[in-house]
Order: C-alpha cells, then sequence, then structure tokens
C-alpha cells in the first residue's frame, strides 16, 4: 500500500525509526524521507537511499520541507533531555500535516503512559495519569495535542503504545542491559517473576505500516505488544546467554533499597559517573528543568558532564531505578484485542523467534560474546 | 623563519577535520593560513577570526592561486581530485585529505597533475605517524617476526563524527561508506606493511546507500592472508595483530601507543630508540596532525618526498575500488528475517 508513496520519518536514526526505514525500503518499496537532528548518527539510515533533511522537530521551516510532498508521516522523534521542545515540535509537526495535507500521521507513544503498570488485564480504555515522571507525562500530553487535532481540525493521525520493544539496536532494553551484564551485575526484583510484555521490533513496525493504511485507525490510540508474555528473568536470561556471563542478580525491594542507600557506594558511584545522582535522587525533573534554561554552550557542557565515566575496575551493579521497579514486580496483561480487531495487527515473532534473532545481534554486536 | 615557514598556505574546505586536526596544528607550527576557503562563509569567518588566517573565500578561484604556495585541501572527497589538479598543475603543493580521490581515474589524474606542476603531493593518512605504527611497520620490516602469515584487523566503533553536512552520506559525494572513509586508512598501513594486494573478497551491509559495515578477506602477493572488519554502528577490537612464522604482535588502533599483545622475540624489538614498553604515552590525534604536516612542509623545503605520497594515494583508492567492483551483500539474519541465512561468521574472532 506504501508502495511508490512519499513516505516521511521522523527519529530515523534511532533504534525504531531505522528499523521502520529499512522495512519501509525493502518491503514497502516506499520513497523514505528522513528528519535528522544529527548528521552524525545517521550512519545506519544511511545505507539505504533516503533523503535526509536536516533539522529538529521543532524546527518550523526544515518541518515544512520535510511534511511537504508526504502522504504519510511517521513520527519516531522523541528528545529525552528536551521535553518542551517535544511539545513544540509536536505543534509544528501537526500544523505542517494539516497545512500539506498528509494522509497519516502515525504517532509512536509508550506504554509508559499507564506507568505505573497494573496487575491484570490493560487496555486502551484506561485512563492515563501525569504523576511528575516527566517522560510519561510529556508523552501524554504529546497525544492529548494530537487527540485534539484529530477530533477539532481533522488531523488524520493514529497513536500507537508500544509495550517493551526489543531486537537489534534496542538502546533500553539490549544494548543498555547487555552492556551493564558485561560490566557487572544487573540487579531485578521479585525472582525476576514480574510479567514483560516485550514486543519484537518488526512486529511494532508492521502495526504502524496497518496504522497508516487502515480508514478505521483515524483518531484511535492502539496498545501494541507480542503475541505472548514473558517473564523479566527470562528476558533477561535470555539476553545473558549469548554473553556467557552469570551476571543477573535477584534481590529483595529490601536488598535494592537498602543497597541505593549506601552512602559511600553512592559517592563513589556518582564521581565516577555523575549521571547516577538521578538513579540515586528524585531530582530529574529539576535537572531538566534547568537544562531547559540553559544556553547552547552550557547545554554542551551539561551534556559533556551528563555522558562522563571514569573507567574503573569496579563491577557495575546495575539496580533497578525508581520506574523500573514496579515496571519489573507489575503482573500486567496488556490486551491487544483493539489492534487486533481495528488494524489486523497479528504478531508474527512469539518470544523464542524474536529473541533468536536478538542473540545473533548480540554476538555480532558484541565481540567476546559466544 | 625558515623558507618553508613563509610558505602561503590555503585551507579548501572547513569541516570539522580542519578546524579539528589541520588549523590547530598550523597553529601549533606558527602558521597563519593565508586563505580559508569553505561555502559556510559564516564557519569560516569564525575560524579565520580563530587562526587568524588572512583571507577568506566560498570557493577556490582563479585569482586565490596567486595567494598560495600550497594547499591543504579538506573538502568533500568528491572534490578533492577537481581541486588537487586545479592546484597541483599551478606548481602549488598539496596535501590532501584522505580518500585521494573517489574514483580511481580521478587518482591517477591527481599523481599525473602533481608530476606535471612539480609539486609535492602528500595524502592524509595521518595515523601512519603514531608511534605504534611507526614501531610495528620497521619491526615487520626487520623480519623479526619471521615472514608474515596473517593479519587480522577490526576497527570499529558507533560513528560520531561532528559532521556539517549529509555529504557523507551520499554516494555520489562520498564515494563510499566506512570503506572509503576511515578503511583507507587501514589499506594504507596494511600496503605499507605487507606490500601489493593479489585477490580480495569484499561483503557490506548497504542497500543502495554507502555501507556501515563491510568485510575484506585479502590474500597478498607475498602469500599472507589478511582479514579487516569495519563497522560505524558497533564498537569492535580495534586492534591490528600480525602473525609471523617466528612471532606475533597486536597493537591497538585507536590508542597510538598500545601494543596489546606480543611475542617475546617483539616485545623486545627497538626501532628508533623505542619498545613496547619505553613507548611514549599519550599521543593523541593533533599531535599526529602536526607531525603529518611538518614532514609534508620538509618535503617541499627539501624538494624531497613526503612520507606518504600521491602513488600511496593512489593505492589505497584502487584498493577501493577493487573491494567494491567484487562486493557481495553481507546479509544480517534480522534485516530480512523471512529469508534468514546463517550467518557464515561473526565479529568474534
Amino acid at each position: 500500500m506504501l508502495n511508490g508513496k512519499t513516505v516521511l520519518v521522523t527519529g530515523a536514526p534511532g533504534f525504531i525509526g531505522c528499523r521502520l526505514v529499512e522495512k519501509l525500503v525493502l518491503e514497502q518499496h516506499a520513497k523514505v524521507r528522513a528528519l535528522v537532528h544529527k548528521y552524525s548518527r545517521a550512519a545506519r539510515l544511511a545505507r539505504f537511499p533516503v533523503e535526509m533533511v536536516s533539522g529538529r522537530l521543532g524546527d518550523a521551516a526544515a518541518m515544512d520541507r520535510a511534511v511537504q510532498g508526504c502522504d504519510v508521516v511517521f513520527n519516531c522523534a522523541h528528545d529525552w533531555m528536551m521535553p518542551k521542545e517535544n511539545l513544540v515540535g509536536t505543534q509544528v509537526l501537526i500544523d505542517a500535516c494539516l497545512k500539506h495535507g498528509v494522509r497519516r500521521l502515525v504517532h509512536l507513544s509508550t506504554i509508559a503512559t499507564y506507568q505505573p503498570l497494573p496487575d491484570g488485564d490493560l487496555d486502551e480504555e484506561r485512563p492515563t495519569q501525569p504523576d511528575g515522571y516527566l517522560y510519561k507525562d510529556t508523552k501524554i500530553a504529546i497525544e492529548k495535542m494530537i487527540l485534539q487535532a484529530a477530533k477539532e481540525r481533522k488531523l488524520p493521525a493514529t497513536i500507537l503504545l508500544p509495550t517493551i520493544v526489543y531486537g537489534p539496536y534496542a538502546k533500553s532494553w539490549v544494548d543498555f542491559p547487555v552492556k551493564n551484564m558485561r560490566a557487572g551485575q544487573v540487579v531485578l526484583p521479585d525472582n525476576g517473576q514480574g510479567w514483560c510484555n516485550a514486543v519484537y521490533v518488526d512486529d511494532l513496525i508492521d502495526a504502524m505500516i496497518l496504522a497508516a493504511e487502515r480508514e478505521r485507525a483515524i483518531g484511535e490510540r492502539f496498545l501494541i505488544s507480542g503475541p505472548e508474555e514473558v517473564t523479566w528473568r527470562t528476558f533477561f536470561e535470555a539476553l545473558q546467554e549469548p554473553l556467557g556471563t552469570d551476571s543477573l542478580r535477584y534481590w529483595s525491594d529490601d536488598e535494592i533499597k537498602k543497597t541505593k542507600g549506601d552512602l559511600v557506594r553512592n559517592l563513589k558511584l556518582i564521581l565516577n559517573e555523575p549521571k547516577r545522582l538521578v538513579s540515586l535522587l528524585p531530582i530529574r525533573p529539576m535537572l531538566e528543568a534547568v537544562y531547559q534554561r540553559m544556553g547552547d554552550t552550557a547545554k554542551q557542557q551539561a551534556l559533556k558532564l551528563w555522558r562522563f565515566k571514569r573507567q574503573t575496575n569496579d563491577p557495575v551493579i546495575m539496580l533497578p531505578d525508581k520506574e523500573q521497579l514496579p515496571l519489573y514486580k507489575a503482573r500486567t496483561h496488556v490486551s491487544i484485542a483493539k489492534a487486533k480487531r481495528l488494524l489486523g495487527y497479528q504478531p508474527a515473532f512469539p518470544f523464542a523467534r524474536g529473541m533468536a534473532l536478538t542473540q545473533e545481534y548480540i554476538r555480532w554486536a558484541y565481540p567476546g560474546s559466544r | 623563519m625558515t623558507e618553508s615557514k613563509q610558505l602561503r598556505l590555503g585551507i579548501i574546505g572547513c569541516g570539522a577535520i580542519s578546524e579539528q586536526g589541520h588549523l590547530p596544528a598550523l597553529k601549533a607550527l606558527g602558521y597563519k593560513p593565508a586563505l580559508l576557503v569553505d561555502v559556510d562563509q559564516q564557519r569560516a569567518q569564525r575560524l579565520a577570526k580563530q587562526f587568524r588566517a588572512g583571507a577568506v573565500a566560498p570557493a577556490l578561484k582563479p585569482e586565490h592561486f596567486d595567494a598560495i604556495d600550497a594547499a591543504i585541501v579538506a573538502t568533500p572527497p568528491l572534490h578533492h581530485g577537481p581541486v588537487c589538479i586545479d592546484l597541483l598543475r599551478r606548481g602549488k603543493h598539496v596535501l590532501v585529505e584522505k580518500p585521494m580521490t573517489i574514483a580511481v581515474d580521478e587518482a591517477r589524474a591527481v599523481v599525473a597533475a602533481a608530476e606535471q606542476g612539480k609539486a609535492v603531493l602528500g595524502v592524509g593518512y595521518v595515523h601512519r605517524f603514531s608511534h605504534v605504527r611507526q614501531w610495528a611497520h620497521a619491526l615487520v620490516k626487520s623480519g623479526r617476526l619471521g615472514q608474515i602469515r596473517r593479519f587480522d584487523i577490526r576497527e570499529g566503533y558507533v560513528y560520531d563524527w561532528p559532521l556539517k553536512s549529509d555529504s557523507m552520506w551520499r554516494r555520489d559525494q562520498a564515494g563510499g561508506g566506512v570503506l572509503i572513509d576511515g578503511g583507507t586508512h587501514i589499506f594504507d598501513t596494511m600496503s605499507w606493511m605487507f606490500g601489493e594486494v593479489a585477490s580480495v573478497d569484499y561483503r557490506d551491509d548497504s542497500y543502495g546507500g554507502v555501507e556501515a559495515d563491510c568485510m575484506v578477506e585479502l590474500k597478498m602477493r607475498s602469500g599472507a592472508t589478511g582479514v579487516i572488519e569495519l563497522s560505524r554502528s558497533r564498537f569492535l577490537r580495534n586492534t591490528i595483530r600480525i602473525e609471523g612464522t617466528a612471532g606475533h604482535v597486536e597493537f591497538n588502533i585507536v590508542q597510538y601507543n598500545k601494543v596489546v599483545d606480543a611475542s617475546p622475540e617483539a616485545m623486545s624489538f627497538e626501532a628508533d630508540g623505542v619498545t613496547p614498553a619505553t613507548m611514549p604515552a599519550n599521543i593523541v590525534l593533533p599531535d599526529l596532525f602536526v607531525k603529518q604536516l611538518s614532514l609534508w612542509l620538509k618535503a617541499i623545503e627539501t624538494g624531497g618526498e613526503p612520507p606518504v605520497t600521491g602513488r600511496d594515494g593512489l593505492t589505497a583508492v584502487e584498493l577501493v575500488a577493487r573491494c567494491y567492483a567484487v562486493r557481495r551483500p553481507w546479509e544480517l539474519p534480522w534485516v530480512q528475517p523471512d529469508r534468514q541465512m546463517p550467518m557464515r561468521e561473526t565479529a568474534n574472532a
């Protein structure tokens, strides 16, 4: 259906955006245009014949150039460090889509809008509530803007809320834990028995393409997950398997709390890696607010400090942060019934298949794996 | 002030490599560039102020040729050939960034232009000037490792060079991907150490764009075999390992002074008063640019050859072309899982 159509992907250099581009080119034979904030991050994207448009979401002129002539826009961009810019950017994107008569805007949101996840069934009927977790609150606000534009300005938009997206190059749920397991230990609560609603990236991409095509998708939100839940223990052990390490530890809440409160350990952690401060104290919103007010030079310095990591021989012990702890303990069953019904979504990657491909990637991307 | 210090130097192309490499090197050697050329005039003006350049221009024009004696060419690779030929034919000495050109014919024309203009042509294979590569080169040439049987080179990191445009991502402008970019550094080192290539086998992950990952397998005329794996998407081992009949050595590519592993006969080898144990520490990229620049200037002053000549540059361009000519797709199983093929080999050597 997207064959020969001009399609814009924002956030195209990222994990999901890049995989979307791959499938749009290889399977859909679409003409892909990519909004690129930093060219330096586009090495994998550049493997494909895509037209790159330089700019950020909030840059109205760049967005206008990027959207002009597009049939479909996939919005995968999100800047964790710039929450307000995401909101401004969304408005710019909505206006550009309406101005140029885009046939469909598919916006990628997140299941984090429902955090902390409830035990039992979760579907789209459950209301979302801002609670001070900035990522979640920003995503909720963006959804609200898009749904309002769909209702009041006839924006043909669809929102997808993927669960735990994994696969090759998944920064949050593959690369980050793998790096930590290689460097030391990763701690899970509850003996790892919480439920992980994982979705292999290709299933999510298929849902995005369906959302671009189905008329009944307009103005709707869809939870997108894989065909089955696994426990977090299963998920992390599968990531660990190709590494051949013994890095997973299962601690009680008390042990996690006690370690998090160990002053000497925390001081050492912060000195070695200043951004650890954020996982220890509830200061992320404050830091983000300060960051927003900084000038460009100060922002560069702040990012330098944020990314600083001293090389040490001390094994890393990764404890779940404030948002992860309830996520790892929840027994949530995410319903994909609505996506199946209205989009015709049918996940094709059972966990075993998706993880087997992910393990191949881990062996390839991390020399020394077995 | 020596004669060479009075040279009027132009910088053609003021991207990141000029800002971070060539201009600081000029400054360290006491030079003020006579001319900065870049389409981005705002950037050129800023750098001119910072490095006290005499003039700036948006493009190299005939009137500029009288204002300079020599130039560092650091434009996008597409323009290397025409710019170098223009300069060299007029007798202007050139230090051109790698790759010398993106096409073999053009590389040959550049070499011919240097001969015609009797100008000194150097190519920016700056990694050659690290202590460890100089030492390893001397080690290989000394015969201390015996006959070289095999080399295994893995270089990869997640690409983050501060690009100012998309030219690096366009085959028509860059000539290719990781192979023609970082890979030509490796080809230069390899040819310098092991001589001529007899045959190549090549795979990469491009789907109509420029490759981020590639694998080269080589047979050398000497009988040695080698593997080169390059990546812009992964952190690889980042070492060069050389195995001979009498010993082996492995040294780091990114850390310019680090021998990772060596047999006793290699470990005790001394070149220019340096062994792995006494190798000077803390050499960084700007130091390499200073060394490269001073040797090129010395060649101009003495009428000699620079350490990396136009012919060396041509050899690297020819090798890249040979690889692309026999290109096979590197089909990673997750890209098109429905037509999944088993991975024949991984980066885990």
